[in-house]
């Protein structure tokens, strides 16, 4: 123990708290960054002989001061997990929950514009032409009708298939915001394995890659594997989108078909990755939107052509069995089956048929048969009511799920924020605990350097 | 020990916040629009019945329609009957006086030109239309039932029907054949016949009969019109009341209960309010405000 050894001491107090102070000015500068994990000083004791066992040489002073050995991320690798789990799921809900949200408030029901609506004067106009089959107005209001209910039926149809196309679109976009969030990955992963192999502490780095892989989990459902020196693996439905300092880019699968026509005759819309072979999206806002083109969307334009589909046959085999005003008769009044191609088949007025085959030119008994159609239990306006609250009921499930989802979100990042989040209050108990440490390291080396003044200036002058 | 910062309680606040306001919405938007039930995902069920209820009671009010057309249809035709039966009262008086054997020939072809009247009116009356369609024509499209020359019936054998239910409909026009008769029988032919012998100088007591006839059977088709008057109109008052019952039926699941609602809502502004008050004053003090 030197003479001087005091004042190293001293300084080395000095150096220490003012780290501490430096630390905690930086996380009451990050208190509301996101993403950010506070970080923590750890101190040790400097021991006078280095770190081994004296065999020869004995001290038995005190330590040498104190040393900054490490600077803690305070991060829980669980909880990190968690968070990329239920933020994944909560975006997934969050897709499927606005999808059939589209769908519903595309129904227009229950409203005075919907198909029901619709459908209702279509079937009074019949009802109309049963009360004067030789007017020519009640016969055009017939054909007006039938073309209000088509075009219900093709504008609904239109908006799904636009919905359908805005989702394609969307994932187009989400593949390429993966992809360059996945090379961001990487190339932090590089840095961070350089820096953490030379010793420097990489915990902004660290912090902003895990934002990034939670982004890359919201995206795609992606898993994350633990690498070495502090990489981290990303794997997307079993392929790895990140490994090490590489990322592979994910891409749009070119057999996709590029309408809703295609999905409905069989094709399916996917990912590809590295070398073309497909990718399982397993969920996250880019799984949702595969799911809502894949089956969402087709199965609701399903429902909807069945419904056309089933409104025109009924007709037609009401109307094909009738004569018009010109006795003829076996012309269909509908024509299509989907619910974009039903039309109106009929353009002449004279040709709608009210009257029976062979009954009297003015009878109206097919009218009232076709009139009666939506009343029966198995109409086509039953079928679309059942098509209706089975859309509000999903629809009512996914805002269920999707708000029930957005308060486990609210759990686990009070989780994370327990464990990474700064408190001012703390901050602030440490800054003065490290401000007055240094204050006392700065007194303690004033002691000290009196002591040696004492020393060296004041002893020894006796009788100069 | 679970450690709690001063941004995860901004967090908690922020949701709670939030989603007291959501309520609000939810709330106004029930209030301000009427309804409980504006997209299906607000009660599915509640939606289908709701639909179902709108359908039915345009099914209804159509019945109704109908109904008010068929007794058009049946007025009509009851007016035309009465007058007919009115004439034939005539005719069988000039019938009468026809028969008597110390008329002169002048005197019967006085009563020949009057029942000529007669028998042309009630022509006329046979072929009555409403909005253009002969009502005792059944559904032809031609414009009489009966040839204005001949008396003989032109139209066809369809009747006309009006549904006014669910499961019935009836007949608002008359058979011209049941009412009036057709050719040799029927009720100008009758007639015709009384006027030859009268303009021969004839005795027309052996007519009388078939005057009689005649008549009884335009009373016949009158009573049958009234039976159905009474019966549509039965019905129509029934599609009435069943317009009324669908329509409650349908506010109650549809409409907002106003008393109800703006009660929630109060309390929920109480509420949000109390929040806020509470956010204020929760966020604001710090370790530093004591740190000097």
């Amino acid at each position: 123990m030197s003479t001087f050894s005091g004042l190293t001491t001293a300084l080395s107090g000095l150096v220490a708290q003012r780290y501490g102070l430096d630390t905690t000015g930086a996380n009451v500068a990050n208190a509301n960054t996101p993403g950010y994990s506070r970080q923590r000083v750890t101190l040790d004791p400097a021991s006078p002989t280095g770190t081994g066992t004296a065999l020869f040489s004995r001290y038995d002073g005190p330590g040498t001061g104190v040393r900054v050995t490490d600077l803690q991320r305070m991060s829980d690798e669980l909880v990190t997990s968690r968070v990329r789990q239920e933020r994944s799921t909560s975006e997934f809900l969050d897709v499927d929950r606005a999808t059939w949200s589209r769908v519903e408030v595309a129904l227009g029901e229950p409203g005075t514009t919907g198909l029901t609506a619709r459908l209702s004067t279509f079937w009074d106009s019949w009802q109309g032409l049963a009360n004067s089959p030789e007017s020519t107005a009640a016969r055009n209001q017939v054909l007006q009708a039938g073309a209000g209910v088509t075009d219900v039926l093709g504008t609904l149809a239109t908006s799904v298939q636009v919905a359908w196309a805005d989702g394609l679109s969307q994932v187009q976009l989400l593949t390429t915001e993966v992809n360059a969030t996945a090379r961001s990955v990487a190339e932090l992963n590089a840095s961070i394995r350089d820096t953490t192999a030379a010793g420097g502490t990489a915990n902004e780095l660290l912090d902003r890659r895990d934002a990034l892989v939670v982004r890359l989990a919201e995206l795609t459902g992606g898993t994350v594997r633990p690498g070495e020196l502090g990489q981290v693996d990303v794997f997307v439905g079993g392929t790895a989108v990140v490994r090490g300092d590489r990322a592979s880019a994910l891409a749009l699968d070119p057999a996709s078909p590029a309408s809703l026509a295609g999905v409905q005759a069989g094709g399916s819309v996917g990912l590809t990755g590295t070398g073309g072979a497909g990718i399982d999206v397993p969920g996250g806002r880019l799984g949702a939107l595969l799911m809502t083109v894949n089956s969402t969307l087709p199965g609701v334009l399903d429902d909807l052509d069945a419904t056309a589909a089933q409104l025109g046959a009924d007709v037609n085999a009401a109307h094909t069995t009738g004569q018009g005003l010109d006795g003829t008769s076996g012309r269909p009044f509908f024509s299509g089956t989907t619910a974009a191609g039903l039309a109106v088949a009929i353009t002449d007025p004279r040709q709608v048929a009210a009257a029976a085959g062979g009954a009297g030119a003015l009878d109206n008994t097919l009218a009232d048969t076709i009139g009666r159609i939506g009343s029966s239990t198995t109409s086509p306006d039953a079928a679309w009511r059942q098509f209706v609250s089975d859309v509000g009921a999903r629809s009512q499930a996914a805002q269920r799920r999707s708000g029930a989802q957005a308060v486990v979100v609210g759990d686990v990042m009070a989780a994370r924020e327990a464990v990474s989040g700064v408190d001012i209050d703390e901050e602030l108990t440490n800054m003065v605990m490290f401000q007055r440490g240094y204050e006392g390291a700065a007194r303690m080396l004033t002691a000290v350097d009196q002591a040696l003044d004492t020393l060296i200036n004041r002893t020894g002058l006796v009788g100069r | 020990m679970f450690r709690i910062t001063q941004r995860s309680m901004a967090d908690t606040t922020y949701t709670n916040l939030q989603a007291s306001l959501a309520r609000s919405s939810s709330l106004q938007e029930q209030l301000s629009s009427g309804k409980q039930i504006s997209r299906p995902s607000d009660s599915p069920a509640g939606a289908n019945d709701v639909m179902q209820l709108k359908a039915q009671r345009a099914t209804t009010a159509q019945f109704v329609r109908n109904a008010d057309n068929g007794i058009a249809w049946l007025d009509t035709a009851d007016g035309a009957l009465q007058l007919s039966s009115a004439r034939m009262v005539r005719a069988r008086e000039l019938t009468v006086a026809g028969a008597n054997g110390a008329m002169s020939a002048t005197s019967r072809n006085a009563l020949a030109a009057e029942l000529q009247g007669v028998r042309d009116s009630i022509i006329e009356l046979t072929n009555v239309q409403y909005l253009g369609r002969p009502v005792f024509g059944g559904t032809t499209a031609g414009a009489v039932a009966f040839d204005p020359t001949t008396g003989a019936y032109v139209g066809d054998s369809g009747s006309v029907q009006r549904r006014v239910g669910a499961e019935s409909t009836v007949q608002v026009d008359v058979d011209g054949v049941s009412a009036f008769g057709s050719g040799p029988g029927g009720i100008i032919a009758t007639l015709d016949a009384v006027i030859a012998d009268l303009r021969l100088n004839r005795s027309t007591e052996s007519h009388l009969t078939a005057v009689d006839a005649s008549h009884q059977q335009l009373l016949g088709a009158l009573s049958d019109v009234g039976a159905r008057t009474n019966r549509i109109e039965n019905l129509k008052a029934k599609a009435d009341d069943a317009g009324i019952m669908l329509r409650s039926a349908q506010s109650q699941i549809e409409d907002v209960d106003l008393p109800k609602a703006i009660l929630e809502l109060q309390m929920q502004t109480v509420a949000y309010q109390a929040a806020l008050g509470a956010t204020a004053r929760v966020l604001q003090p710090t370790l530093l405000d004591f740190l000097r």
